[in-house]
């Protein structure tokens, strides 16, 4: 019982605090969990890779990973509540007032400032994105122009495709390439 | 009933929107395009592009809060929770059955290619979402400046998304005063 109100605390606060997702996002959930010394240095990085591995938003494999480890079902569930409750909250306040929200002065000026800043972190998400698919290993090897071949095949089947057959091919391609070459 | 079918909808949406975003919120701009504004016809694409600036800036995933956010246009906060729900269930199952699988799941061959693989394709859809956002601003100077200086910083000293969300929206705050938009 006790546990499961400290997952839900942690997660609340793990839940407030992550902005401009990803990496970010990573550094919070890891320094909270070895705060607490919930799970041992190797077992973080387990996750840590699986979390790349699978669906979802990090936050919520993260929850649900560490609130399964320590309680269960219930824990995940638990943990899992508490990290979206924070983002619930805030955007059903700003969504149900949007029209609102958009017609002050102040908001849409900001946005003026906020649309292009949008594109400077997606290019960043590339960039970070980038870095890890196409160099995992630092130098320039076989998974280097494996990983840019399959990137570049998905980009231009995602002209006439649906995003989720790209993401199934890529898949696959991953599998023939990997058979193939590794 | 209409509310029920379209809560129905709206959650076996966010069920497959959720199963295949992989890599984050940024990986999902393509899917909620394709499945939401071009074929549910829920949204528009401009007004993803508000949702979008709306999810970065405040706190939580990036994926969650778009689907929130959308869930609460479309059916209030029903719609909000149901939407969440939708997306956030597969994984929440996949990690569920994978704790107990763990050494097997590191290990096995097929799923690791396939990875490597889906990590590409990720790549690439975070491109088109850079294409598809990038067609929806307003381009002057002030908005290249904004997008380069942001990138700078991110990339290359390292400031967080936090902190140079809330330089942008200063910076557009000034720049409107200036123009004499605000009063």
């Amino acid at each position: 019982m006790k546990i499961l109100l400290e997952l839900f605390l942690s997660f609340i606060k793990i839940g407030c605090f992550s902005f401009g997702g990803g990496y970010a996002m990573i550094a919070l959930v890891s320094e909270e969990v070895v705060k607490k010394e919930w799970i041992s240095g190797e077992q973080l990085i387990d996750f840590l890779a699986i979390s790349e591995s699978t669906p979802g938003p990090f936050t919520v494999n993260a929850s649900t990973y560490i609130g399964k480890l320590l309680a269960g079902y219930p824990g995940a569930i638990t943990a899992t509540i508490a990290a979206l409750l924070p983002s619930i909250v805030i955007i059903c306040l700003i969504a149900k007032n949007f029209e609102g929200f958009l017609t002050n002065k102040y908001i849409n000026s900001a946005f003026t400032g906020l649309k292009p800043v949008v594109i400077a972190l997606i290019g960043s998400a590339i960039v970070e994105v980038g870095k890890n698919v196409l160099f995992p290993d630092i130098i320039v090897n076989e998974t280097t122009y494996l990983s840019l071949t399959i990137a570049v095949i998905s980009l231009l089947l995602s002209k006439k495709l649906n995003p989720i057959i790209v993401i199934g091919l890529s898949g696959l391609m991953g599998i023939a390439f990997g058979f193939v070459f590794f | 009933m209409n509310n029920l079918k379209l809560l129905k909808e709206l959650f076996f949406t966010f069920v497959k929107i959720g199963t295949f975003t992989f890599g984050g919120g940024y990986a999902m701009i393509p899917l909620i395009k394709s499945e939401i504004v071009e074929k549910k016809k829920w949204i528009e694409e401009k007004e993803l592009m508000y949702i979008l600036v709306v999810s970065e800036s405040t706190p939580g995933s990036l994926s969650v809060n778009i689907a929130t956010f959308i869930g609460q246009k479309l059916c209030g906060l029903k719609g909000s929770l149901i939407a969440t729900l939708g997306l956030v269930i597969p994984s929440f199952t996949i990690i569920s059955i994978i704790t107990n699988l763990l050494e097997a799941f590191k290990k096995n061959i097929v799923i690791n290619y396939c990875l490597f693989g889906i990590r590409a394709g990720v790549l690439a859809l975070i491109i088109n979402a850079m294409i598809s956002m990038f067609s929806e601003i307003d381009k002057n100077y002030f908005s290249h400046l904004v997008m380069t200086i942001g990138f700078i910083l991110i990339v290359f000293f390292n400031v967080s998304a936090f902190i140079v969300i809330v330089l942008a929206a200063l910076s557009g705050l000034i720049y409107c005063f200036f123009k004499g938009e605000l009063r």
